[in-house]
Parts: C-alpha cells; structure tokens; sequence
C-alpha cells in the first residue's frame, strides 16, 4: 500500500470516528464556536459524500481555515496559550476531513489524535479525564490498525465492524499493569504545573472581587473545591472556616483585594519559602495551642491563592505567605494541587499594632456612602465604647434579618437598603454591612473570602468542600488582641455554621425538585450513595496518583524496599516484570485449562511429546506425525503407533478411550524421560 | 422410480477396489485421478477436468462409465452448438400429425462434456441446468434425467482463443476439478510398450451397475465427521475468508462440497468415519477452481491450495 492509495469508506469513517471520540473532552472545555465549526466541517463533507462530489473549493477552504484562524486570536487575544492552540489542533483535525482522500492524510490525522489524546490530561486530570483517555487512545489505535489494513473490499460502509475496537481496548487493558510499574518505578519528572493553561471554562469558585450576589451565585454549585484529609481529630463545623483571600478595599458596593496587595514581589507583601525576603511576615503571628495538620487537595481554580484554616503554615517550597496571613501559589493552580498545612485555632495575629497604611487601608469608607448606618453607627458610640458596636451588630442581625438564598435586589447604596430596607441577604450583604459598620466604629475590618464548613465524608474520613460552601466574613482588629474573627452570617442562621450549608439549605432547594441538584441527589439515597462512591474514588486517585511526585515516590519506594538505591530498583523493577509475565502465563494456561476439554488438553500434550521427537508442521494429519514418529526404529515405535491408532479411534470414529490414550501417553513420556 | 421400493445391496469394500483397479488398467498410474474421479461421482458431484489432449480424459470417463455399466454419451462442444443440440427438440411426424420430442445426448447416465469452454454460454448453461436440477426443460415441458446422472466435462486451459470460459459461479456447479497431468517415467514406458488402450477398454467388465452405485452414495453420505473433523474443516474454510491470500472465500456450498467429498474419499478407503487425511485428498480438487488467488488473479492450482494448506493446524 503506498502512501498515495485511496483512504476506503471504513478508514475514513474510523477517522472521523477517533477524532469525534477525541476532540470531544476538549470541546466540552473550549468556547461552543469551535465544536460548531468543526462539526460544521463535518456536516459539510458528508453533505458533498452524499452528493458524491469530491472536495470543495481550495479558496473556500483557506477561508474556513483563516477564520478559524481569526476567531481564535479574536476571542484569545495574543499571546496565545495552550488553550487557543487546542481549540485550533482540534477543529483543525475535523476539517480535515473536507480534503482527506488518501493513506498519508489519514495516517497524519492519526498522528494528531493520538497527540490531542495527550492534550485531553491538559484540562481535566480527574479518573474520569483518565478513562476518557484511555478510551481515546484505544479508538485511535483501533483506526489506526483499519489504516494499516488492506482496504480491498472495504468500501462497502455495511462491511464496518467494531472488532478492532475491542481488539485494541484488550491491549489497553493488558498495558496497563506495566504502565503501572513505569509509573510507580520510573523517576517522576517535575510536573507541568509551570505551563500556563488558562481556561475560561475551568475558572471556578471564589473571585479577588465581591459585589452582592457573587457568592450567592456559587450557592448552587455541588462542584467540589478541595477535599481535605486531616492527620488527627476532624475540627468541628464550626471551626472549619477556609481562609481563602482578603478584601480590604471597598468601593461603596464591592469589596476587592488591592492593587497593591495583587503585587507578588519577593518581601513587599508576600514571605516566600525558600527564599530570602525583606520581612517575614511569619513573625508577626503568634501562635498558641496545639497544630492541626492537615493536606488539602485544591481542585483546579487557576488562580493563585490557596486556601487554609486561620494561622496557617506551609513547608513546601515556592509557596508563599501574605501579610494578611493568606497562602499563595506564585503560578495560577491549573491542575489538582496537594499542599499540607499546619494550622493552629488559637493565635495572635498582628497584636503589637498595624503600620498606618494598613491601619489606614482597613478603615477606608468612600466618603458620603451609607449616612443611615454612619448615623446608626454614631448612635451607638454614643453610648459605649467602640469595642460593644460588635456585640450591637450582632444583636441587630439576630433580631429582624432573615439568611436567604433569595436576595432583593440592592440599588447603589448596598449596605443602607440592605440594614434599613430589604433585611434579607446572604453572607456576602451580612459581611460587607458588618465591615463597613466596624470601619466607621474606627474599628481596622476587612472582608475574608474563603469557604465554610463541608462535608464529611463518611467512610473515607476525609474532608469535601464544595462550591456551595463558599463564604465571607469579617475580621477586626483589637489593640493586643489582633485580628479577630466576625462571622455575621453566626448571628442570622447559627444553624448555617453548624450544620452546613447544604442541611441548612436542603428544605428551601428541595422545592426545585430536580433529582439531579445537588440537593436532589442528597435527598435519594441511593444516588447519594453513588455521589460519595465516586467522590471517595476520585479522592483515591488525587492522593494516590496525582499526589504521586518525587517525594512521594521516594516515601513509597523506601518503605517497600528498605532503602532506594539502583540495585535495589534494578532487583525490584526485575522481579515485578517476571511476575507480570508470570501472572500472564498463568492467565492464559488457567484459561485454556478451563476453555480446553479433557480431549483438547490431552491432545496439546501429545503434539508437545511428538514435537519433541519429530519435526511436526501444522499442516500434519495425525498420520503423518504417527508415520514420522514410527519410522525411526526405536523401542518406543509400537508405543507411538497404538497411541496413534487410538487416538485415530478417539478423535474420529468415535470410538476410542480417552482414559487409555492418557495411559499410553503416559507410558510414552515415562519413557522418553 | 419402482427401484426405490426393493433396498440397495450393501457393497463391500473390495467391489470399489476393484473398480478403481479395472480402470487402472486402462489408465497407467492414475489411481489417484480415478480415486478422485470415483469418489466425486460416490458425493454425487460432476467433475471437472482440465488438462491438455491426450492426457486420458477421455480415456477416464469412458472407462468410469464402462466398470459401472452407466449408459455413456459423449458431446464434443463447438461454438456453434445451441442449447437443442444437447437438450433434444420436438420432431414433426407426419405419420401421427403430432409432435414428437427427440431426446438429445443429455438424457444418459454419464455425459462427457468434452471442452465445455467452446460453446456459448448459452449452451454451457443449458448443461449447468441439466446438472444441477437434474432436470431438462424443452418446450415448457420438464424432463427428469436418469438417475444416477453423471457429467464429465474437460477443458483445455492453455489455447484459450475463441473460448467462453465458465464464469465463477458456474464453476461452482462442478464438485471437483481435478487435472490428471503427465504421467510417470515408469507409467509412461509401460503405455507405450502395452497395447492400444482402446483394445483394453473393451475387456473392462461393469463391477459397479447402476443400483449397486446408488447403494454405494447412500453409504458415503453416512459416513462419520466427527467433531474433529469438522473443526478441522471450518479451520480451513475460516482461513479462506480471512488470511487475505483470496479475493473471496469458500462458500457454505464449497464447504459442504469438501466434507462430502471427504467422505466419499473415507468410504472408498475403507472407513466409516473421516480423518483429516481424507479431507486433504480431497482439499485441492474441491477447493481448487473455487478459489482465486489475489495475487495472481487466477484461480488456485492444485499444488498451490496444498502449499496453503499445509499451513493450517490439522491437530489442537
């Protein structure tokens, strides 16, 4: 077959069939426009088959490229990353199609499947990104095998078969125990944590910027966030408050993060581990009562920040710590993260004083905004000093206000309708009317950002918070006692911090009905169960193999073997490969033993004697190999020839003993031994 | 049909021995062709033979006819034969004023259809329906031929100028196609020392009448394929349709052809069951003219069937 023959039917189908089969987790990732114009492309060469036109016109086809071409920089603005050029390998494998005809093209697209088959792992690292995969690269090899097949005969389309499909998933499958030993023994290369893959879809959970409703519109979201795997006891739902990023400036109706703060030059806000740094930010807490470790396991979010319980400290490398007491990554964390953590409940954070930036920084209220509260706020000092405002938010938020999902809408003064006017809100509007309270109490406050709660998981122990669980509350800081925790949203619905959200919320979402929410799922036991099935498997997959670096592999390694060194590997990596052959010999001997009659067995052990003796091609009749093995005198030729005759009686006539051929085969090898 | 009602005689072993060896002797060192011959009319299949003049087709078929008693005819095939030729035609007589059919060389036992490739289609298919109904329709009027009914047709596979060969599926109609080639040093010495073999036609005495022969098909049909054998033989047809050698593969029909045939073959060796050795006997015969190799284009020789079969496991 040259590279010039004519791509039949079937390959061609097989093609489009891989590609599809590809491309397909990629699209779900990328803007609808491409899939569209990909199958477009699709849709348009099945149109000309039907017609039984050939490929259309070059001109119109450097069009469709060059607008391609086109969207993509227009919707991605240069410099591109990975995420434009997927979108282009991808649709550019499906309008392909528009001009393929012979073996060359096809082999070429080939070789693009299996690469975006590689690419797939860039945007989702989870089980079933890896199943997908594993799928992908089995489709692919299955048109591959069509490709290399003689294609006389095969463009009739009712002539495709799935054969090779399985054929190639059994070669997956059989792979995967050695890609398993690769995997446990080969040296871990650095991840490619460094690749800057910036996925608009991907981009979850909590923003540097919160207006009312931001939260809120996390509200429904069953996504998990992280999961955390804690050493020792489980804290209580009421301390689990993930400190994720603080909002200190305020704008009159959103809270965001600073400029300043966003700048991540070594020592200016941020202490990094590992390196040198002007300040140490780490001095300025003190910290008091026992450690929590713990390990969390950050679902892509890719942004920088991470999160943790309060006073956290963290060992690994790179990462780094805020002024604000906030853990930073220095890259956008674009693939599941682990990192482990030591916090502690108790601590003393900045209680020497603030630096008047800062002081002034966490006090700041636009001028003239809110002069209802200002004037409530007034009232209170009036009557004490400015440390009982705290105690006033509180009793005010526990006495009329209602904690809802169902927000009214807020005009531009937030914080006024909200405290005088509309009294419903979810935490965000309890957050921000709290701070912006204390700020004109003179009291430093600042917005945390982070989540609340979760779930525990209950056979695996471990942690999972989801999106819903985000939250947001206040922190104001006393002389000597430092920044102190404020959970406003405490105040309206304590049930909302002891119980978690999702039972707090689970009769209100309860009347969409919708056995696929989040809350339908929880309340049908069954799907519940499956729910936390799956979560406990993907969490398996986090620690075990995702969580599988250099570290880990060096731990795993020398509890196995004692110590790691080369021989030891060398010894190790031998004796797996024997086994793996081992166990696949013995597979296969047990499955022909049960497959195979006593007959079958019988006879296989008769050509395994004869072949011994005499050279025997499998074009021989039994009497043939009789007549080979009688023609050299020996003392065991009579032996050779009943054994052939009864054989001859029992596999044709009908009517021979299997019991005496095993006798005289037997006889045979005793005496051959 | 009153022979149906009284039962066929058991033949023994050594009547079909004999046989074989009678036309022996008008066929020096061809006991193989004869077998062949032989056990494709015991299959009740027509036979196909192609090879050059003067090889002993002839000498073959007539001597087959004469050792089984079975009335012989022998048409030689030209190109402007037509279908009545063979069939027969209906006949004015003048004296009854009616139409009376005259039967054509079709209606006999044996039918040596000597270079059948050198008529029209028109008239090969005449015959291939006379083979396979065993029937002749003349004039909307359906006559049943003889049983048994036998046709030998030859045809010669080198001057192919201004000759139709059978088409693929025709070829089919024929059980077995088999070429006798030259025969050996020793053979060939003692045919030309010996004496006319037409003399010694003569001297050959029908063993096997007609009845007897019935008798013997009716035996062969019920000879034992076990299940080996029978693995064996969709072994074979299984690795026609896929090792990719051909451009198609054997049919059920050509697969039910090599286990009859095979059959017929144990039945002349003596047995009441078949072995893979008799399956090979027949292998290259049977599927020989129903196979074309890829490569080639042509259709398998028999040497070529055998090389390729040698590569398929009779034993596991």
């Amino acid at each position: 077959m040259s590279a010039n023959s004519e791509l039949s039917r079937i390959q061609q189908l097989w093609i489009v069939i891989a590609v599809l089969v590809v491309c397909i987790p990629i699209w779900y990732w990328l803007p609808l426009w491409v899939p569209a114009i990909a199958c477009g492309g699709l849709a348009w060469r099945a149109c000309l088959l039907w017609q039984g036109k050939s490929s259309p016109n070059r001109l119109l086809m450097a069009l469709v490229a060059l607008a391609l071409a086109m969207g993509v920089i227009w919707h991605y603005r240069p410099p591109l990353g990975v995420e434009p050029m997927s979108a282009i390998l991808s649709a550019c494998a499906a309008l392909k199609f528009l001009e393929m005809r012979r073996l060359a093209e096809g082999r070429m697209l080939i070789l693009l499947c299996y690469f975006l088959g590689g690419v797939q792992l860039i945007f989702s690292q989870d089980i079933g990104g890896f199943v997908l995969c594993l799928v992908s690269i089995a489709v692919t090899l299955a048109a591959h095998t069509n490709l290399n097949r003689d294609n006389e005969g095969q463009y009739d389309i009712h002539q495709f078969r799935m054969e090779s499909l399985w054929q190639m998933g059994r070669l997956v499958v059989i792979s995967l125990p050695l890609t398993l030993l690769i995997f446990v023994l080969a040296p871990r290369l650095p991840s490619f944590t460094l690749v800057p893959v910036e996925v608009e879809k991907a981009r979850s959970g909590i923003s540097d910027f919160m207006d009312p409703g931001s939260v809120t519109s996390l509200g429904l979201s069953g996504e998990v966030a992280f999961r955390v795997d804690f050493e020792g006891e489980v804290p209580p739902p009421q301390d689990r408050y993930w400190r994720g990023l603080v909002l200190t400036q305020f704008d009159g109706n959103a809270w965001s993060v600073p400029p300043e703060a966003r700048n991540t030059r070594d020592g200016e806000r941020i202490t990094w581990n590992g390196r040198n740094s002007r300040e140490d930010w780490r001095d300025q807490i003190e910290l008091l009562g026992d450690p929590i470790r713990y390990q969390i396991y950050l679902e892509p979010t890719h942004r920088p920040w991470l999160f943790a319980l309060p006073a956290a400290r963290i060992d690994e490398p790179g990462l780094g710590l805020t002024r604000d007491n906030n853990l930073v990554s220095p890259v956008p964390v674009a693939k599941t993260f682990r990192y482990g953590v030591t916090s502690w409940p108790e601590y003393l954070h900045q209680p020497e004083g603030l630096s008047p930036e800062q002081r002034l920084q966490n006090l700041r209220v636009p001028p003239g905004n809110s002069p209802m509260s200002r004037e409530l706020v007034n009232s209170w000092l009036a009557q004490g000093p400015p440390e009982q405002v705290v105690m006033r938010i509180f009793q005010l938020f526990n006495s009329e206000f209602t904690y809802t999902l169902d927000t009214p809408t807020y005009g531009d003064s937030v914080v006024d309708e909200f405290l005088f006017d509309g009294k419903a809100g979810f935490c965000e509007h309890f957050a921000s009317a709290a701070a912006v309270m204390l700020r004109m109490a003179g009291i430093p406050t600042r917005v945390v950002a982070g989540y609340q709660g979760g779930e525990l998981h209950p056979s695996q122990d471990y942690l999972i918070v989801h999106q819903f669980n985000a939250h947001a509350w206040v922190e104001f800081w006393l002389p000597e006692r430092g920044w102190r925790r404020f959970d406003p949203t405490a105040a309206v619905a304590p049930e909302r911090i002891e119980m978690g959200f999702e039972d707090f919320f689970a009769d209100q979402e309860a009347n969409n009905q919708n056995p696929f929410s989040f809350a339908g799922m929880r309340n049908m036991p069954l799907m519940n169960w499956v729910r936390l099935q799956f979560d406990s498997l993907n969490y398996a997959w986090l620690s075990w193999v995702l969580g599988y670096d250099s570290q880990a592999q060096f731990d795993f390694l020398s509890g196995l073997l004692g110590e790691v060194s080369p021989l030891r590997i060398t010894v190790a990596l031998a004796a797996s490969l024997l086994s793996c052959w081992a166990l696949f010999r013995l597979v296969n001997w047990l499955r022909n033993r049960l497959r195979l009659g006593a007959q079958q067995q019988m006879m296989r052990d008769y050509l395994k004697l004869a072949s011994r003796r005499v050279s025997v091609e499998p074009g021989d009749t039994l009497s043939r190999v009789t007549q080979k093995l009688a023609s050299n005198e020996s003392p065991a030729r009579q032996s050779w020839l009943a054994l052939g005759r009864e054989l001859e009686k029992l596999l044709y006539a009908g009517s021979g003993d299997l019991a005496e051929c095993r006798r005289l085969l037997r006889n045979l090898r005793r005496q051959q031994a | 049909m009153d022979s149906s009602a009284e039962p066929l005689p058991q033949v023994s072993i050594e009547t079909l021995t004999d046989v074989v060896e009678q036309v022996g002797k008008v066929l020096y060192g061809k006991q193989q062709s004869v077998k062949l011959a032989l056990s494709c009319m015991l299959a009740r299949g027509h036979l196909l033979i192609e090879d050059l003049p003067g090889l002993g087709k002839t000498t073959l078929a007539s001597a087959l006819a004469r050792v089984t008693g079975l009335e012989y005819r022998r048409v030689q095939f030209t190109s402007d034969m037509l279908p009545a030729d063979l069939t027969g035609f209906s006949l004015y007589d003048k004296g009854s004023g009616d139409f009376r059919f005259q039967p054509g060389p079709v209606f006999c036992q044996l039918l040596l259809a000597d270079e059948i490739n050198r008529s029209s289609p028109k008239t090969q298919s005449a015959l291939l329906e006379a083979m396979e109904e065993r029937q002749v329709s003349v004039d909307g009027v359906s006559r049943q031929l003889e049983q048994p009914f036998f046709v030998i047709a030859t045809q010669n596979p080198f001057s192919l100028a201004g000759t139709f060969s059978l088409p693929e599926s025709q070829l089919d109609r024929f059980l077995m196609r088999i070429s006798m080639g030259y025969p050996e040093a020793g053979d060939e010495r003692a045919i030309l020392a010996g004496e006319d073999p037409r003399q010694q036609m003569d001297q050959l005495q029908p063993v096997l009448p007609a009845q007897q022969l019935l008798a013997c098909q009716q035996q062969a049909a019920q000879v034992k394929a076990s299940d080996a054998v029978l693995n064996y033989v969709q072994r074979l047809i299984e690795a026609t349709r896929t090792d990719g050698q051909f451009v198609h593969g054997i049919s059920p029909r050509g697969g039910m052809a090599l286990v009859q045939c095979a059959r017929a073959w144990a039945f002349l060796e003596g047995r009441d069951y078949v072995t893979p050795d008799d399956v090979q006997a027949v292998l290259a015969p049977v599927f020989g003219h129903r196979l074309v190799f890829r490569q080639s284009g042509a259709q398998a020789s028999l040497d070529l069937v055998r090389d390729w079969a040698s590569g398929i496991p009779v034993l596991s």
